[in-house]
Order: structure tokens, then C-alpha cells, then sequence
């Protein structure tokens, strides 16, 4: 099937909410996704981004804005007019209907001929792996087999583009990984371009060409994993996506190319354009916690710190470090050598000026 | 834009439904609660305030000017009150023994069973029964204990026989509640060292408070509503406004008079409607929060107390029995108190004489449930599915005629269609559509009910498959509310079967029906008859019952609902 691209240009949503008034869920939206990829809106709950699914989908309507489905104008069209497939969070099977009457509800009401029908209900739940559960109902089934019946239902149309809605959340953990690889592969192998919804950072680092991520009805940042893991656009995106560590600090130099900043009387060199900041200037600067380098004998220009709390983990290490009275987490994969490091232990802090982050902005 | 027009545009625009399908149908059934509902009361409204053309209150001080109807006022709230606490006092004695007595299965379904019976029995059903244990020759007062002077005529009896016909609806609320109550809830207080005594009085009586004044409200209401008992036991010392609005109709002619008098009527019975909807309705306390955990052992009764309360509780379910049992007997005895030998003349007499009112009731039963279905699915989705302007409206007014007396109604359909332009009195249609626009609620009820178990995303779901709304109703919510519907329908077949407060004014000689050819013959004092004629109804409603439960245990979809929820009121 024809991949096409998905158009979001300037989308408003809002809602009248009981009690707090209107409520800005969806606050200008823009998004392009080119034909045949995976985009994951991804954000804390309430950020906007089921909103976005369903608008999409033409399940609620744009206050302001377009959605355009490859060169066509959808803003106005009914849900039933757009062929989407949509997978739903609770998979919204149909109860009355066997799972071959599920899967093949799309069709009937296309008027595809019983013999087509049949011909592609099979194929997909061959794709699927339900071969033999046509006549059994939802309710017989377990909850990856109803996931597998909703995305089969979903796809079977052979829909433009594919919408989910946070697919994996009624699943256990390691069915999880599973399904979202599958979802992965049939998305790949059937060329769709789709929009994927979910909270779960590593599910959509796992299974997206690229993140949008959301905050409070906005787009922070559109990206690969990579991209929003390593160049972050703010504290939000930067504290969304994996851990990282908050110091206090202070501006001494700006200069083009880097700004020297002071840690806890420590200075550090931060190669970076200097995005406005002054010195003297307060800021917080950031680091993820696999940047940082633990050493035994504490050298001049270093950082000293207590080691507090120390986890085990196999392949990696982690450590609460207290640093005049700021606590740092630090994660070591170097479990071996890491490994003799004990609790309460006065340590050397190694922070390498080049993984050092600020923004200007916080981002939300 | 300016913002006031964006506020008004989102405000209204967005909520006219895009769907032609869904605005035509909203459109049609306003049209039809406008003639239906709202058109006949404000006649009422009219009728009481008008004179001459002018805006009055004359009609009103004239009315309660005369000591017998003020009295009866009075009475009318007095009885209710009374009511209103004994059935609820009842009702939680009985729902308290059903949840916390550890009932064996069989005892609990006998229970369950037993208090069924009232409310679907056809009106006079206890009063009947009253007459034949109590009257002058009563079985009991009379033959058993040999009182000649016992008078069965006024509060008391009335006050007796409305309990036992209302307090199953306690029964059912308080159930509901109580089971609501989670026992771990109370053995939290058990282990914070309270007596059994001490728990019930400060956990679980303060829990089901909510649920007591809605159970008042609603037996309140049910009695001020009746008809039928206060007919045949209130005796003409203890007038109350139902039967003074009927016998001023009926007895004088006076149709301005009645529909004073079921004015009246309206202000008490409104005000329980707004009370119940908007205050006790939000009152409901949640005790089940979280994850259900371990079933406890239930331990609010010791197993003496629960036996005492269990036995107490079959008494009065063999009252009830007894009640029916006399009923029958009645029905196939020559003469009841005076000749008791078998004979099926009675019955005779129902399927001769009382043919047509039988034909006519089945029609008409029939009719009104099918219309009264389709009326109460229509209703009900557009209110739970869909969000258009008068949408709350549409759910408060689809209401009003299942809440109010149906006195009222009778009244109110008298008035409006006895003239042009619309003039049906005597058809079957006016008794129909009566019917639809009353019990028509109850399907509105149980659908509202199963739609809300249904997740809205379903019907998203086929929408995204690319059917339109047509289709998806057909498809997917017919499908999914079916069950639950066909029991809805039975109930609205049932109430029509066993009405009479408002239909007895819309009746005509064209068209009758067997509750009013019951009494006539409770006045005519052939009682065998009436009782043969009550035994016929108690018997359809029956099979009707079993059918329902049949097609249920085959059918039992995910939405399917139990009848009692629905009885409930």
C-alpha cells in the first residue's frame, strides 16, 4: 500500500474542565512525519498527546489548525471517512463478535466480497500468529492474544496510516517488549506511516524512527533517541529521557565557543555557545549520571564527595553520592573496578566538562 | 474573533451534532416530550391558575378552602411520611439480614423471590387481600379470632398495606447500598476494639444514610402516588388527594377541580424529585477503593441474632405469601366469607365478560412496550452518548412523567387531548402513548445503565473501521444493549399490565383494561371476580418474567442487567 505523510499545522484543542475551566490540552501543535515512519508522541500524563492521537483519528475535533493525511485536508472529515486504523489502549474489541468477526468488522462494512474477506482476514491473522482463534470471543482470549486481535482489526483495512494509542500499557512487562518489537516489524514490513502513543521512555526509544516529546499541550522536541538523549533542547526533555543530575552554579566567563562556570569552587569548562546567559548569572547544570567518574584519592581540582548508597546491579553499578550537602547518582558499567568502591567512602568527582549541560529555559 | 464569540461558538456550535442521522433523531423526540410531557402539564399549570383569562389563585383557595380536600392534603403527606419510614425501617431490616446475616443461598433467593411479588402485582393486590383477611368477615379477624367489630377502613390499614407494597423498593436500594459497604471497612473497626453494637452504630447505620433518605424519598413518593390502595382501604374518613382528584373527575364532573386538587399533588411529588436527584443522589459514600482484597467473613450479627432476624424476615415473606395464596383462594371459591365452595365461575365471568379488557390490555401492553423500547433505547443513547445543547434537558424532561403521580399524568393527558388540535381521548393511542412517555423511562434507565459499562473507544473503534453512525448503532450498540433491553421492554410490558393511577382517566368504552375492570368490580362488590382477574395478571405477568429470565440465561451478553436493578426504581 501507498505510504503517505502526516501534516499537524498549528493544532489548538481545548477543553471546558469542571473545575478548572478551560483547559488548553493541545496548544499549537506542529508535526511532520514522512511516509513509512514511526513517530512517538511521548509525555507525561495529561501533556496532550492522546488529544493529538485523536484528532488525528477524527475522533475530536481541532479548535484551530489542519491535519492533513498526505496531500489531503482531513481537518473536517469524519473518523469513518479518514481509513485509519486506530489500536486502542483498552483494544475496544468488539464483545459480541468472534475474533474473525472482529478482524473482519472493517471489511464488511467496505463490502469487500466474502471470498476477499476471507482471504485477507486469514493473512492477517497468520501475521498476527491467531491462526485457530477465529471463533472464540474477546473474553476468551489473553490479554497479548486480544492486543494481537485489535492491532490485526486495525491493519486488515489496510489503513493509510496507523494510529496507537499506548497499545502495550494493559500488558505485562516482558509481553511488553515482545508485541512492541512485532508492532515494530509489521509496521516496517507493511511500509505504514504511524503515530504512536505512550509515557514509557523506553518503549518509544525502542520502537520510534523519532520522539516528539510533549509537555502541557506543546511539542519540546522532535528527535531520534540519540538526539533527544545527548543534545536535549531543555531541563524537561533532558529530565524526561533518561536520568540525569542537577548542580548549582554560577557564570564566571562567557566567551565564544565556551562558558567557564563554578561548581562548588570548582571551575569547569563547558564547550557550548553561550545561549544568552551572563556571567555571574545563577544556573543549574546537568549531567547524566553514567558521565561521571568516581576516584579514590581526591585530587586538587576535584570535587570530594560520600559515597551514601550503593547498588549492585550485575552489569552496572550505582552510587548516591552526597556532595557538599547535593546529592549526585552515578552509574558505573564498569562493575569490576567500581565494584571495591564501599559505603561511606570519600571519593573523587570527576565531571567531564564536555558532558556538562545548561539551557536557557526550562522548557515546560 | 472576540473572545466572547469564541466562547459562544464552543459553547453552542460545537455541540450541534454533524451526524444528520443523530440531529433528526434529536429533533423528533423533542417534538414528541413537548406533546407528550410537557404540553399536557402545562394544561395542568394552566388549568389551576387561569380564570377568565387572567392569572389566579382562586382556584387554589377555593379548592383548599373546603375542609374535606385541605384534609386531604394533609393526609396525602401524613400517609406518606408514614410510609416512607415504616417501608424503610423494613426494607433495611430486611436488606441489612440479606447482606450481613451469612445467608445460606436458598434462604437468600427465597427472600429475594418473595419480595419481588409487590411490585409486580397488579394494584389492589393487598388491599384485596387486606379486605378478605381483616374485613368484617375476614379470615383472620372474623373466622380465626371471631371480631365482629374490627373496622379495616382508614390510616392504618392503608399505612399496612402501602408498607408491604413499597418496601421491597427500600429493599432493593438499601441491598444495593449495604453490599456497596466493604466488610473490611468494618473489621477495621472490629479490630480497633468495637463491639458488634458499637460498629453498626458508628460504620455501617452512617455509611447507608445516603441511601435510607433515598429510600424515604422514594417510598415517599410512591405513596403519594398511589391510587389504588387508598381507593379501597382509606374509607371515606381519611381522603387523600389522588382518590379526591379521581372522585371530583369522575364523581362531579369537575375537571378544573381534579386538576387542582392533582396540582396539589405535584408540588410535594416535585419536590422529591429534585431533592432525590440533586442532593441525596451526590451523597453516596465509596468504601471500595483500591484493590479488592481476601474475602472476609462477614461478622456483623452473631449467629443467634442472624437466625432471630432470618426468622422475622420469613414471617413477613409468608404474609406476602399468604396474601396471594388468599388471593387465589378467593378466585375459585363461590363467595368469599360467606360461601366457600369451589367453583371456576369467577373465571367464567373473566373470560367472557372480561375478554375484551384482557385483549385490549395485551394489545396495549404489547404496543407500549415495543414503541415504549424503542422510545427508551433512542433516548437513552443520545443522553449517555452524545453531548448536544439541550442534551441535560432532554435527560430531566424524558423523566418527568415516570416520576410524577400518575394521577397527574391522567389528569394532564385528559386535559390536553380532549381538543383540538390534537384530540385522541378514547383511542388506544392515548393510553399508549401514556404509557410510552411513562414506563418509556425505564428503558431510558436500564440503557443509560448499559451504555455506561460500555467504553466509548468501542464505538471509536468502528468508527475508525470506517462505519458511519447508522451502522455502528446497528452493529455494534443494538448488539451490546439487547440483553439488558429485553428486560427493560419486560418491565415496561409489566407496568403496563398492573397500572391504573393514570390510565383510568384515559380509558373509554372502546378501549379498557383488566385493572380497571378489577375495580369496577371491587365496586360492584363482586369480589371473586376482581380477585380472579388480579390471579390472571399476577399469572401473564409471571410467564412474562420467565420468558425474560429464559432468554436472558441464553443471551446473557456483557451488558445484561439484573431485572431486580431495574424494578429497583
Amino acid at each position: 500500500m501507498e505510504a503517505i505523510g502526516i501534516h499537524l499545522n498549528n493544532i489548538y484543542k481545548t477543553f471546558l474542565h469542571r473545575v478548572k475551566g478551560e483547559v488548553k490540552a493541545v496548544n499549537n501543535v506542529n508535526l511532520n512525519i514522512e511516509h513509512a515512519k514511526l513517530v512517538t508522541l511521548l509525555g507525561p500524563s495529561g501533556c496532550g498527546k492522546t488529544t493529538t492521537l485523536r484528532m488525528v483519528a477524527g475522533f475530536e475535533q481541532p479548535d484551530k489548525g489542519t491535519i492533513f493525511l498526505g496531500e489531503e485536508n482531513v481537518t473536517n472529515l469524519l473518523a469513518n471517512k479518514r481509513n485509519i486504523g486506530f489500536v486502542f489502549q483498552n483494544y475496544a474489541l468488539f464483545p459480541h463478535l468472534s475474533i474473525y468477526e472482529n478482524v473482519a468488522y472493517g471489511l464488511k462494512v467496505q463490502k469487500i466480497p466474502p471470498q476477499e474477506e476471507k482471504q485477507r482476514v486469514n493473512e492477517i491473522l497468520a501475521m498476527v500468529g491467531l491462526i485457530g482463534y477465529e471463533a472464540q470471543f474477546p473474553h476468551q482470549v489473553s490479554g497479548g492474544e486480544q492486543q494481537r486481535v485489535a492491532l490485526a482489526r486495525a491493519i486488515v483495512i489496510r489503513p493509510k496510516v496507523l494510529l496507537l494509542d499506548e497499545p502495550l500499557s494493559n500488558l505485562d512487562a516482558k509481553l511488553r517488549v515482545h508485541t512492541r518489537s512485532e508492532i515494530r516489524r509489521l509496521q516496517q514490513s507493511l511500509n505504514m506511516t504511524s503515530i504512536y502513543v505512550t509515557h514509557d521512555q523506553e518503549e518509544a526509544m525502542a520502537i520510534s524512527d523519532r520522539i516528539a516529546i510533549m509537555n502541557k499541550g506543546k511539542i519540546i522536541q522532535v528527535g531520534t533517541a540519540e538526539e533527544l538523549y545527548f543534545q536535549p533542547n531543555s531541563e524537561f526533555v533532558a529530565k524526561f529521557i533518561g536520568r540525569i543530575n542537577t548542580l548549582p552554579a554560577e557564570v564566571q566567563e562567557v566567551d565564544s565557543g565556551f562558558v567557564i562556570v563554578k561548581i562548588f569552587n570548582h571551575a569547569y569548562k563547558i564547550p557550548t555557545t553561550s545561549d544568552g546567559i551572563k556571567p555571574q548569572q545563577k544556573i543549574n547544570v546537568f549531567i547524566r549520571p553514567e558521565f561521571i567518574q568516581l576516584s579514590k584519592k581526591v585530587e586538587e581540582n576535584e570535587l570530594k564527595g560520600i559515597i551514601t548508597e550503593k547498588v549492585f546491579l550485575g552489569e552496572k553499578v550505582e552510587f548516591t553520592v552526597d556532595v557538599y550537602g547535593c546529592t549526585l547518582n552515578i552509574t558505573s558499567y564498569n562493575a569490576v573496578e567500581y565494584a571495591k568502591y564501599l559505603l561511606n567512602q570519600e571519593v573523587g568527582i570527576c565531571l567531564p566538562g564536555k558532558e556538562l549541560k545548561f539551557f536557557k529555559k526550562k522548557g515546560d | 474573533m472576540p473572545a466572547f464569540l469564541n466562547v459562544l461558538r464552543k459553547k453552542v456550535f460545537t455541540k450541534i451534532p454533524k451526524d444528520p442521522a443523530i440531529l433528526l433523531s434529536i429533533i423528533v423526540i423533542w417534538f414528541f416530550l413537548l406533546l407528550f410531557i410537557l404540553f399536557p402539564l402545562s394544561k395542568i399549570i394552566i388549568l389551576t391558575f387561569e380564570k377568565g383569562g387572567h392569572f389566579t389563585l382562586s382556584n387554589i383557595l377555593e379548592i383548599l378552602g373546603k375542609r374535606h380536600h385541605l384534609q386531604a392534603f394533609w393526609n396525602s403527606l401524613l400517609l406518606a411520611t408514614l410510609v416512607g419510614l415504616s417501608g424503610t425501617v423494613l426494607g433495611f431490616f430486611f436488606a441489612f439480614t440479606s447482606v450481613r446475616a451469612n445467608l445460606s443461598k436458598g434462604w437468600s433467593k427465597f427472600l429475594d423471590g418473595t419480595i419481588i411479588l409487590p411490585l409486580i402485582s397488579p394494584p389492589f393486590t393487598t388491599a384485596i387481600a387486606m379486605i378478605f383477611s381483616f374485613g368484617r368477615r375476614g379470615l383472620i379477624t372474623y373466622n380465626l379470632l371471631g371480631i365482629e367489630t374490627f373496622n379495616v377502613y382508614g390510616l392504618h390499614s392503608v399505612l399496612f398495606a402501602e408498607t408491604i407494597t413499597f418496601f421491597p423498593i427500600a429493599y432493593l436500594t438499601l441491598k444495593g447500598v449495604l453490599s456497596g459497604i466493604d466488610p473490611t471497612v468494618e473489621d477495621m473497626a472490629f479490630s480497633l476494639g468495637s463491639s458488634r453494637g458499637r460498629v453498626f452504630k458508628t460504620i455501617t447505620l452512617p455509611l447507608a444514610i445516603p441511601g435510607l433518605a433515598n429510600s424515604f424519598l422514594l417510598l415517599f413518593a410512591a405513596s403519594l402516588a398511589d391510587f389504588a390502595t387508598p381507593l379501597i382501604l382509606a374509607g371515606s374518613r381519611f381522603p387523600v388527594l389522588p382518590t379526591e382528584a379521581f372522585l371530583q373527575i369522575t364523581g362531579l364532573f369537575d375537571i378544573r377541580g381534579g386538576a387542582v386538587l392533582s396540582f396539589l399533588l405535584l408540588v410535594p411529588a416535585f419536590s422529591v424529585f429534585v431533592l432525590q436527584r440533586y442532593w441525596v443522589s451526590r451523597k453516596y459514600y465509596v468504601t471500595i477503593t483500591g484493590k479488592a482484597g481476601a474475602q472476609t467473613q462477614i461478622k456483623s450479627l452473631t449467629l443467634k441474632t442472624g437466625k432471630i432476624f432470618l426468622t422475622v424476615c420469613i414471617l413477613i415473606s409468608f404474609l406476602i405469601l399468604y396474601f396471594y395464596l388468599l388471593l387465589f383462594y378467593a378466585s375459585i371459591v363461590k363467595a368469599f366469607g360467606a360461601n366457600y365452595q369451589m367453583t371456576l365461575k369467577h373465571y367464567t365471568v373473566v373470560f367472557t365478560e372480561g375478554l375484551k379488557a384482557i385483549k385490549d390490555t395485551l394489545i396495549i401492553a404489547t404496543a407500549g412496550m415495543m414503541l415504549g423500547g424503542l422510545y427508551g433505547v433512542v433516548v437513552g443513547y443520545l443522553i449517555s452518548k452524545k453531548t448536544f445543547i439541550s442534551r441535560s434537558a432532554m435527560e430531566i424532561i424524558s423523566m418527568v412523567n415516570y416520576s410524577l403521580p400518575g394521577t397527574i399524568v391522567g389528569i394532564a393527558y385528559l386535559i390536553a387531548f380532549n381538543n383540538p388540535p390534537i384530540m385522541i381521548t378514547g383511542t388506544a393511542i392515548i393510553i399508549i402513548a401514556c404509557y410510552v412517555f411513562r414506563y418509556g423511562a425505564t428503558g431510558i434507565r436500564t440503557t443509560v445503565a448499559i451504555l455506561q459499562q460500555i467504553d466509548p473507544s468501542i464505538e471509536e473503534a468502528s468508527f475508525s473501521l470506517g462505519a458511519n453512525a447508522i451502522t455502528t448503532f446497528k452493529r455494534i450498540t443494538i448488539p451490546l444493549i439487547l440483553p439488558g433491553l429485553f428486560s427493560g421492554l419486560g418491565v415496561v410490558f409489566i407496568r403496563s399490565m398492573t397500572a391504573i393511577s393514570a390510565t383510568i382517566f384515559l380509558i373509554s368504552i372502546n378501549w379498557t383494561l383488566i385493572t380497571v375492570r378489577i375495580l369496577d368490580k371491587m365496586t360492584e362488590l363482586e369480589l371473586g371476580v376482581a380477585a380472579a382477574f388480579s390471579t390472571l395478571v399476577v399469572v401473564i405477568v409471571f410467564i412474562v418474567i420467565i420468558f425474560i429470565n429464559l432468554f436472558l440465561r441464553l443471551f446473557r451478553g456483557p451488558g445484561a442487567i439484573d431485572m431486580s436493578n431495574i424494578l429497583g426504581g
